[in-house]
């Protein structure tokens, strides 16, 4: 099997699509959250696609890899609930990095070790759920509806009965109700429902949103030639908006068949690595569902079919931790595709 | 993703139909391209069917027609405007500040209705609070007959002084001429035709609070009128101020229009069209489809046939002489309210014919000095297009 180049291509392409088009959203090339996070993804892409290379992401999972990830997660959301400070409703790290990002992969990375090793599954579950509590704790809404969904993707994955799934889903569900802060969620929800029913206040970023996408039509207005500033915050959360208007349905579309071309290359990788090693397979499902469960619930949110969860479109939106961490995960998958020296 | 393509495909088709996020557009979006992709807004037609471009830009009409056309399903909205009497009236006022209301006696359907200069926030017709000066005699008579107070007074060129604190209230001609030996004994036809300020600050204390404050609430002065009732949208005329505890020596200046009362123009034709009517006041509405609906009944026939007969006086030989039109018989009051600072408030209203008024027309030209140099001409105007648009027949 030889590694899987087309995937790198797209992934690469929405990386310097991403960065084209925070250039354009900033008026200006944007230093430490576009260009620095961007190099320094390029390099863990790069590094992590070799470590994992061969089998060895298996090898390192069924061994103490699981722990190395669990440990490293545990200590960064720790060190988050310490040291961490809040921006806009979210809690982050000196130098506004955000290290729950990392928990993303590092969880993948412990669950996949621990079901592939067929130990208990009560157990994992329950540690993972002490991750979640942290991250929780920390109030990041997003991140915890994006955990719980992967965690039970890759249940689902390793074969598990729809009862445990069921488990799962309650308990995420406690979870998201604890992870609100300071009542947003309340808020957020309330604008799903109702967007109008304050529309210059609480529904202002999502009606503007909802604008810009109406004004984009089909074909877009194209690109740099929108008022994209009109939507607030328009370079994170909402960068689905800026797309929708400058480049249109049509762009969007290109935009989001190139992360549905990047996630099938990804499911078929960890079909492919099903037989050979279990870990591996695992830990693809959960980097897989882990990051299109992100690409769906910002799009979804920005179209209001879903409420808000403040979590960003993966390598589109202003965000560096996010940035780094989707190009590492990428770079695992990468890694995961081959080449093998045992294949033939 | 694909679910998600079709939920964004979904909004593009969706989105211009949903009619609060078109009101949402329509007052917040700042992109362009995104009107020209709905359907025409606030797209009105006048009583005939012609298209009626009040909406323009910056106008209060604007965000009311966004709402009506979204009542209507985008189909244009029906007003009781007549296109080219309303062109006219906004044609004379241009440059000037102020408002016109032209409206139907019989129906209270309004014909036209110009707040000039156009403000987003301020409609002067129907919101704007004015001290009304002289046109405010003909509510007073109106009044006073319809409670059988008819007097005779003496009316001295030094003038009427209802306290010993307050100066005189005394007429024009005094202050214009010092040989002026004053109008002596007059009675209610004279005052009106002259607008004697002596009789009717004298009328006022005699009529007395209790009577004055029954026929406020008579004519409904202070009640705010709906004139899109029936369309489901809110657009309200606002109440007059009027004070309360008047005593009766307060009544002198407030009965010749320069006490505490304030009107808004649309008040003053409301009145004016009670009186062309026999002393019936209809609510005053901009929707053609709306039947006409009673609002108060502030005057009694007699009265009311009085006081026209009065206001035809005062057209053919008194203040409002410039409005006299041959073949037309033309009533009307000229008012020139002072303000305190600044050149007074110009007014004039009236209405025609005598016989079977079909048009109630009032003028209010801010700081336009007296009336019957600045708002009569315009009154004269607006008949005249009447005329032509065949209104009297």
């Amino acid at each position: 099997m030889r590694r899987d180049w087309w995937m790198c291509a797209a992934v690469m392409t929405l990386a310097v699509f991403g960065l084209l088009v925070q250039v354009r959203l900033a008026g200006s090339l944007p230093t430490t959250e576009g260009l620095l996070p961007f190099a320094a993804g390029i390099v863990c892409f790069i590094a992590c696609a070799i470590a994992c290379g061969d089998g060895r992401a298996g090898a390192f999972l069924e061994g103490k890899g699981k722990w190395v990830a669990f440990w490293l997660a545990a200590a960064l959301m720790a060190a988050l609930l310490v040291f961490g400070h809040r921006y806009r409703g979210g809690l982050y790290l000196p130098g506004r990095i955000n290290p729950s990002e990392l928990v993303k992969l590092c969880m993948a990375a412990f669950l996949a070790g621990w079901l592939g090793g067929k130990s208990s599954t009560v157990k994992g579950l329950a540690l993972c759920g002490v991750l979640m509590l942290t991250v929780a704790a920390a109030g990041d809404f997003g991140m915890v509806a994006q955990l719980v969904l992967s965690v039970a993707a890759i249940l689902w994955a390793a074969s598990w009965a729809w009862g445990t799934l069921a488990v799962v889903g309650v308990a995420g569900g406690m979870l998201l109700a604890a992870a609100n802060p300071a009542g947003h969620l309340a808020t957020r929800f309330a604008v799903w429902k109702d967007p109008f029913a304050d529309m210059t206040g609480s529904g202002w970023q999502t009606l503007q949103g909802l604008a810009a996408i109406l004004s984009g039509g089909y074909a877009g207005s194209g690109f740099g030639l929108g008022e994209v500033q009109a939507v607030p915050i328009v370079a994170s959360d909402f960068v689905y908006a800026a797309l929708a208007e400058e480049l249109g349905l049509s762009g969007c579309a290109a935009v989001l068949a190139l992360w549905a071309f990047v996630l099938f290359r990804g499911i078929r990788t960890a079909v492919r690595r099903a037989d050979k090693s279990p870990c591996e397979a695992l830990l693809a499902a959960g980097i897989v569902s882990s990051l299109a469960v992100q690409a769906m619930l910002n799009v979804a949110g920005v179209l209001n079919v879903l409420p808000m969860t403040g979590i960003t479109l993966p390598l589109i939106s202003l965000g560096g931790s996010s940035l780094v961490t989707t190009l590492a995960m990428c770079g695992v998958l990468a890694g995961m595709s081959g080449p093998f020296a045992d294949a033939r | 993703m694909a679910v998600l393509l079709a939920a964004h495909a979904r909004w593009l088709s969706a989105g211009p139909k949903d009619p609060r996020f078109v009101r949402f557009l329509r007052r917040y979006d700042r992109r362009s391209n995104v009107g020209d992709r709905l359907p025409p807004h606030g797209a009105a037609v006048d009583r005939r069917g012609s298209p009626l471009d009040v909406a323009l830009p910056g106008s209060v009409f604007q965000h009311v027609l966004d709402d009506l056309s979204i009542t209507t399903d985008g189909k244009p909205v029906s007003l009781s405007l007549d296109a080219r009497l309303q062109a006219r009236g906004e044609a004379l006022m241009a440059g000037k500040r102020g408002a016109l209301v032209a409206m139907e006696p019989a129906t209270g359907r309004i014909r036209a209705l110009v707040s000039a200069p156009r403000a987003a926030y301020l409609d002067r017709a129907l919101n704007g609070m004015y001290p009304p000066g002289s046109v405010f005699k003909v509510f007073m008579a109106a009044a006073a007959l319809s409670a059988d107070v008819d007097p005779v007074f003496n009316c001295p060129a030094e003038g009427y002084r209802s306290s010993r604190s307050t100066p005189p209230i005394r007429d024009v001609e005094a202050r214009r001429n010092r040989k002026w030996k004053g109008f002596g004994r007059i009675g209610m036809g004279e005052a009106l035709t002259h607008s004697s300020n002596t009789y009717f600050a004298q009328l006022g204390v005699l009529f007395g609070p209790e009577r004055f404050a029954d026929a406020v609430v008579a004519a409904r002065l202070a009640d705010p009128a709906k004139v899109l009732a029936g369309t489901g949208v809110a657009l309200e005329a606002a109440g007059c101020n009027v004070p309360d505890g008047l005593r009766a020596p307060e009544l002198a200046p407030v009965a010749i229009g320069q006490g505490a009362l304030q009107l808004t123009p649309l008040s003053v034709a409301m009145f004016t069209a009670a009186v062309a009517d026999d002393g019936i006041m209809l609510e005053p509405t901009l929707s053609q489809a709306a039947p006409p609906r009673m609002r108060a009944r502030p005057f009694t026939f007699a009265a009311a046939g009085r006081v026209k007969k009065m206001m035809r006086a005062a057209v053919r030989g008194g203040t409002g002489r410039g409005c006299d039109i041959p073949g037309l018989a033309v009533c009307g009051k000229t008012g020139t309210a002072e303000t305190g600072r600044g050149r007074d408030h110009a007014w004039f209203t009236c209405f025609a014919p005598m016989e079977a008024p079909r048009l109630a027309v009032t003028v209010l030209v801010e700081n336009g000095g007296f009336g019957a140099s600045a708002a009569v001409p315009v009154a004269r105007e607006m008949l005249l297009e009447a005329q032509r648009l065949e209104m009297f027949r």
